[in-house]
Formats: C-alpha cells, sequence, structure tokens
C-alpha cells in the first residue's frame, strides 16, 4: 500500500480531463473493431469465403455511426487533451458520414475480392484504418493532429490501390498515388513547419490569434505565413482531387478495385473538405490571409482552383471512353462544385452560415458516387469487367435492378430533380447567387454561371451512360457477380438518393447544426451563428402560430 | 574577400542559416522526385523533402527555445517510416509486374 501511494499509480492513470475521453468514443470503436477484425481474421478457416469478416466490420462502423448520432448533443466547449482534438457536431457529421461510406463500400467488395482471388481480411481491415484517420482529422485542432490524421486516411488507402495485385494497372495506381500523395504531404508539411514558425504554435486557435497580431503590425514574417497557407491549400486541393493537383484521380481510379474508388472519391473528398473549412476558418480568418476577390489571399485560390476544376473536369469528361476514367473526371467537376459553396460562404464572415449547403452537398455527392461504383463492381467479374460505354450496352434491360439504381445515380449526380443532386447544387448555387445579391462582387456571378453552364455539359457524359444501359445492343455477354452484400449495398444508396431529394429538410437540418457548432472559429464568425440562430427560433414560433 | 577573414573567429549559424539549408535540401528533393526515373530514388528525394522539413520545425523550435517543433519532428519521423514500409512494398509489387522499377514503365493508365 505504502509503495503505492509513493508511486502514486492512481495519479498516473487518472486522465487530465476524464470527461474528455468522449471526443474520441467513434475513433475508439472503429479502432476496436479492427483490432478485434484481426484476431478474428486469424482463426479464419482457409479455403472458406470471408464475407462474414465484411458484415462484421460493416456492423462496427454502424456502431460507431450511430455512437456519433447518439452523442450528437453532448459536445465539449473546448478542444479537447490539451487542444487537440475537437468535439463538435461539425467533427460528429463527418466522422458519422465516414463510417457510413466505408460500410456501404465495404458491402459492396466481397464479391469482387472472390472474383479476383484476392479475398484476404486485409482490405477490409486497411479501410478501417483509413476511417479511424478520417474520424480524427474532421476533428482536428492542431496542425499536428491534422498531419498524422492525413497520414492514417492515405497511407492505407496506398495500399487498396493495389491490392488486386494480380492486375499490373493495381501496381501502376498504386505507385502513381503514392508518389504524388507523399509529395503533397511533404509540401503540406513545410507548410506546416512555416506557419510553425511564423505563429510559435502548431494549435489552430492560437495560430489565428499570433497571426492577427502578426498582420496587423505589419512586421516581417507575413511572406512566410502567405507561403505556409499556399502550401498547406496546395495540400488539401490534391486530396479533394481539384485541378492543377487532379493527375493521380483518374489513374487510380482506373486502377484501383471498385468499390474502393468509391469509398475513396466520396470520403476523401468529404473529410478533406471538412479539415480545409476548419483549419483555414479557424487558423485563418484574418481578412489580410482570406483576401477575397483577387485581394490574393486562400479564398482567391479557391476560386481559381473551383473554376479550373469545373472546366476542365467536365469537358475532359466528355472525351473519356472508360466508364471510370469519366467518374473520376466528374468527380474533379464536383470538387470544383464545392469549391464554389466555399469561395461563396467564406468570403465574408456574415455568409459562414452558407456553408450548409457545402455538407448537404457532400451528403448527396456521397451516396451517388458510392452506389454507381458499387453498380460497376456488380459488372466486374475478372476478365470481363465493364470498362467502355460499349460494354454497358443493353445492362440495363437486361439487369432491371441495377439499371434503375444507375438511373437514380447518374440522375443525381447530373443534377436532375427529383434526385438528391439536384438539391445539392441548387443550394451551392444558390449560396452563390446571394453572396452575389449582398456584396454586388461580379466574379461571384461568373464563378456561379460557368458552374451552371459546366454542369449542363455534365448531364451529357451522365446520361452517356443510361443511353447505353438501355438503349444500345450489347457487344458481348457479361456474368454479373451476383451477390447479396452489393445489391443491399445500391439499394440503399438509391434509397438515401431519392429519399434525400424529396424529403430533405432533415438533412438540411442536420448540416445547419453541424456548421452552427463548428468550435474554435472567431468572435465575428460567432456573432453570425448567434444572430442566425436567433432568426432560425423566430422563423420556429412563427410557424407554431 | 572580407569572408575569408571571418572563418578563423568564432562564427555562430543563425535561424536564417538553417532555413535556407532546408529550403534548399526541399528543393533538391523536389526536384529529384521530378527528374529522377528509378522509383527507389524517387523515394528517396521524397525522405529527403521530409527530413528537410524536420530540421525547419528544429531551427524553429531551437529558436524559439520551444518544445513543439521538436516533438513534431518526432511524429513526422515515425510517419515517414511507415511511408517507407508501404513505398517499399510498392516498389516490390511493380518489379514483379514490370520486371523493372523505372516510373517510365508506368504507362498502362493514361488520358
Amino acid at each position: 500500500m505504502n509503495l503505492l501511494s509513493t508511486l502514486n499509480i492512481v495519479a498516473l492513470l487518472t486522465p487530465p480531463e476524464g470527461a474528455e475521453f468522449i471526443a474520441v468514443v467513434p475513433a475508439t470503436i472503429v479502432t476496436l473493431v479492427a483490432v478485434a477484425f484481426i484476431l478474428i481474421d486469424i482463426f479464419h478457416r482457409q479455403g472458406s469465403p470471408r464475407d462474414y469478416l465484411a458484415y462484421f466490420s460493416v456492423i462496427g462502423l454502424g456502431v460507431a455511426a450511430a455512437s456519433s448520432w447518439y452523442l450528437w448533443d453532448s459536445g465539449l466547449e473546448r478542444a479537447a487533451f490539451f487542444g487537440m482534438l475537437y468535439f463538435d457536431q461539425f467533427a460528429l457529421f463527418f466522422s458519422a458520414l465516414a463510417c457510413i461510406t466505408a460500410a456501404l463500400a465495404i458491402l459492396c467488395s466481397p464479391a469482387v475480392l472472390q472474383s479476383n482471388r484476392m479475398d484476404r481480411g486485409e482490405y477490409y481491415l486497411l479501410i478501417l484504418f483509413s476511417v479511424i484517420g478520417m474520424i480524427v482529422m474532421a476533428a482536428a485542432a492542431d496542425l499536428l493532429t491534422l498531419f498524422i490524421a492525413l497520414e492514417l486516411m492515405s497511407i492505407p488507402i496506398y495500399v487498396v490501390a493495389g491490392f488486386l495485385r494480380k492486375d499490373s494497372r493495381g501496381a501502376e495506381a498504386s505507385m502513381k498515388y503514392f508518389i504524388l500523395g507523399s509529395i503533397s504531404a511533404a509540401l503540406m508539411l513545410y507548410g506546416i513547419a512555416l506557419i510553425y514558425g511564423a505563429a510559435g504554435t502548431t494549435n489552430l486557435e492560437y495560430i489565428a490569434n499570433n497571426l492577427t497580431y502578426l498582420t496587423s503590425t505589419a512586421d516581417g514574417g507575413y511572406g512566410l505565413v502567405m507561403v505556409g497557407m499556399v502550401l498547406i491549400m496546395s495540400g488539401f486541393l490534391f486530396k479533394v482531387a481539384a485541378v492543377p493537383f487532379h493527375v493521380w484521380a483518374p489513374d487510380v481510379y482506373t486502377g484501383a478495385p471498385t468499390p474502393a474508388v468509391g469509398f475513396m472519391a466520396a470520403a476523401f473528398k468529404a473529410i478533406s473538405f471538412a479539415a480545409l473549412l476548419r483549419v483555414f476558418m479557424v487558423a485563418f480568418p484574418a481578412e489580410i490571409l482570406r483576401g477575397g476577390f483577387f485581394g490574393l489571399g486562400w479564398i482567391d485560390i479557391a476560386f481559381v482552383a473551383a473554376m479550373a476544376s469545373m472546366v476542365l473536369g467536365n469537358f475532359v469528361a466528355v472525351m473519356q471512353n472508360n466508364v471510370k476514367r469519366m467518374l473520376a473526371y466528374s468527380s474533379i467537376a464536383h470538387a470544383g462544385y464545392i469549391l464554389v459553396g466555399l469561395v461563396a460562404a467564406n468570403v465574408h464572415d456574415q455568409f459562414y452560415l452558407h456553408n450548409d449547403a457545402i455538407l448537404f452537398y457532400l451528403v448527396t455527392y456521397t451516396f451517388a458516387v458510392v452506389g454507381a461504383f458499387g453498380v460497376l463492381s456488380y459488372f466486374g467479374r475478372r476478365g470481363q469487367a465493364v470498362e467502355t460505354y460499349e460494354d454497358l450496352g443493353s445492362l440495363g434491360l437486361k439487369h432491371p435492378f441495377m439499371g434503375l439504381v444507375m438511373g437514380i445515380f447518374m440522375l443525381s449526380a447530373a443534377g436532375f430533380p427529383p434526385t438528391a443532386g439536384f438539391l445539392g447544387k441548387f443550394y451551392i448555387f444558390r449560396s452563390g447567387v446571394d453572396v452575389f445579391a449582398q456584396t454586388g462582387e461580379t466574379a461571384m456571378l461568373v464563378l456561379v454561371v460557368v458552374g451552371v453552364l459546366t454542369s449542363v455539359v455534365g448531364a451529357y457524359y451522365y446520361l452517356k451512360v443510361l443511353v447505353h444501359m438501355f438503349m444500345k445492343p450489347a457487344k458481348r455477354e457479361f456474368e454479373p457477380l451476383e451477390h447479396t452484400g452489393t445489391r443491399w449495398s445500391v439499394a440503399i444508396c438509391a434509397i438515401l438518393t431519392m429519399y434525400i431529394g424529396i424529403f430533405p429538410a432533415q438533412t438540411i437540418d442536420i448540416s445547419r447544426d453541424a456548421v452552427m457548432d463548428m468550435r474554435g472559429v472567431s468572435e465575428e464568425v460567432e456573432d453570425v451563428i448567434e444572430t442566425g440562430q436567433e432568426q432560425l427560433e423566430a422563423l420556429v414560433e412563427e410557424e407554431e402560430y | 574577400m572580407a569572408w575569408v577573414s571571418t572563418l578563423g573567429t568564432y562564427w555562430e549559424p543563425t535561424l536564417a542559416h538553417f532555413l535556407l539549408l532546408s529550403a534548399a535540401v526541399f528543393c533538391i528533393g523536389l526536384v529529384g522526385v521530378m527528374v529522377r526515373r528509378n522509383a527507389i530514388i524517387v523515394f528517396m528525394s521524397i525522405e529527403l523533402m521530409l527530413n528537410s522539413v524536420n530540421l525547419t520545425f528544429i531551427a524553429f523550435a531551437r529558436y524559439r527555445f520551444e518544445m513543439d517543433g521538436h516533438v513534431f519532428a518526432f511524429f513526422v519521423m515515425a510517419v515517414a517510416a511507415a511511408e517507407a514500409a508501404v513505398a517499399l512494398a510498392i516498389v516490390i509489387h511493380v518489379f514483379r509486374h514490370k520486371r523493372g522499377v523505372s516510373v517510365d514503365d508506368l504507362q498502362e493508365l493514361k488520358y
């Protein structure tokens, strides 16, 4: 006993703030699932299929998503673990989104892996690890946590990209993704180092404080901050596949296993936009750093990237013959649309609440893209996988269910009512028009007009898929990969796409709550949120009368 | 030749020297990634970039008498080790298919 008290073991074991451990609950659940997964995989009998492991990880991810839902109202005021991790509705929103995306993608996977004779447990494990990184990244309150989470998110996916090891294109995709991903991580890290040098800290809120002081005194160090900020931005633009950091996307999307591409395309984009929004709104809110519309701050970088992504993504997608490559270029275009929302919502503090359009768009985009890649993986038997438009010929007539859901996904991605994609685009462009109406900035209007026109171009290649599926003759016979998991996954995606399209109120409310609850934002933004909340309450009261 | 006379005297490098060195090493790494064809050397160049960032962190941390930068450098080293493990696996994977590790062989996926 005496020894115990001298060593003070109890004090050592007591965490600094016991209540803070709630902040890692979703990430811990996924970690425990991953560890349990390793143990179960050891006892797997050779030669039997691993479907049950896929279902196990889906259930685990479902529990993690449910925990985010359960903890929705129990956020922490300040960043947990000495200012390392936020725990707010914004982080919970994205942890749930990452878990659901991963679960839907994993459901499609067993059939593809078995057909390629690569039915290994590691595939699911790597995706689980990547999800842990995503959950932490959306909650990062320090550039250190951000960088570790970014690498934890990316490194497993470098391996997953080349997972089908009998396929030489997978190897190529993996190598290209790794080289370009590491360079972008190194550039971002250099940016973090420069910001650390200028601000003297890596905590986002302290950076904001110190930089506001630094930029107001006009004492040296401003150039350092600018270079650091641009480098960090380039790292994020790489992860969301925005022009000019998009070159990896088409190659990786073509070479990687199809269900994993759905996960990569949807979840990476969502989480990277979450972290981008958090880092830039918390750490760089100073007017001089933001520099909307050609003051040349980060808003202007996003402006140029948005314009270039929309134009290049859509027009190059038109020229593609390979369906997966077309979807890759269209995902570049989608990154452009989301950047339009980002520019509109953050150009001045007063428009901050428009950020809910981005979150809503990410939800609609997720289900459409995961579903589309799920359908492609259904026709992905080894040796006779669907590659080009011609391969799709009359598949929609032979497999009416897959034809129907693919129709829903393509219409949603193109932005036709009554699917969710239409409302996503509508809210994004509406926030842009609203900003134009209130500030009179022509640049904003130009961006929105370009967005609308290029999305008309986008309708061409999405509808081309449907034309081939329903109206063109079949070139060769395809034996689909019958699997219950794939059917369930695409069915859930299709139902959610239609549901959000017809009853969007719930999803919009959740996105708005998540945006309003973001911690660490500047005082000006907090005032805007408070006014928004009051207006909302007044609106609700009015409705009640 | 004024600088020759300073060689013998006591001379201490300042923050700017460290930053210039790390920026130079970073650029060497970046150029190496772009011009070298051998995948292994490309990975070495990436490691060079990460380590030059470490030098920046350490220099700033020493300059400010703080520990944050030192800690960050350790984390970067751990991440670099994880990246290297994955990198070598990918190189072997590519070697099995292409019988070589030149990045010029990676031409199946284009346009």
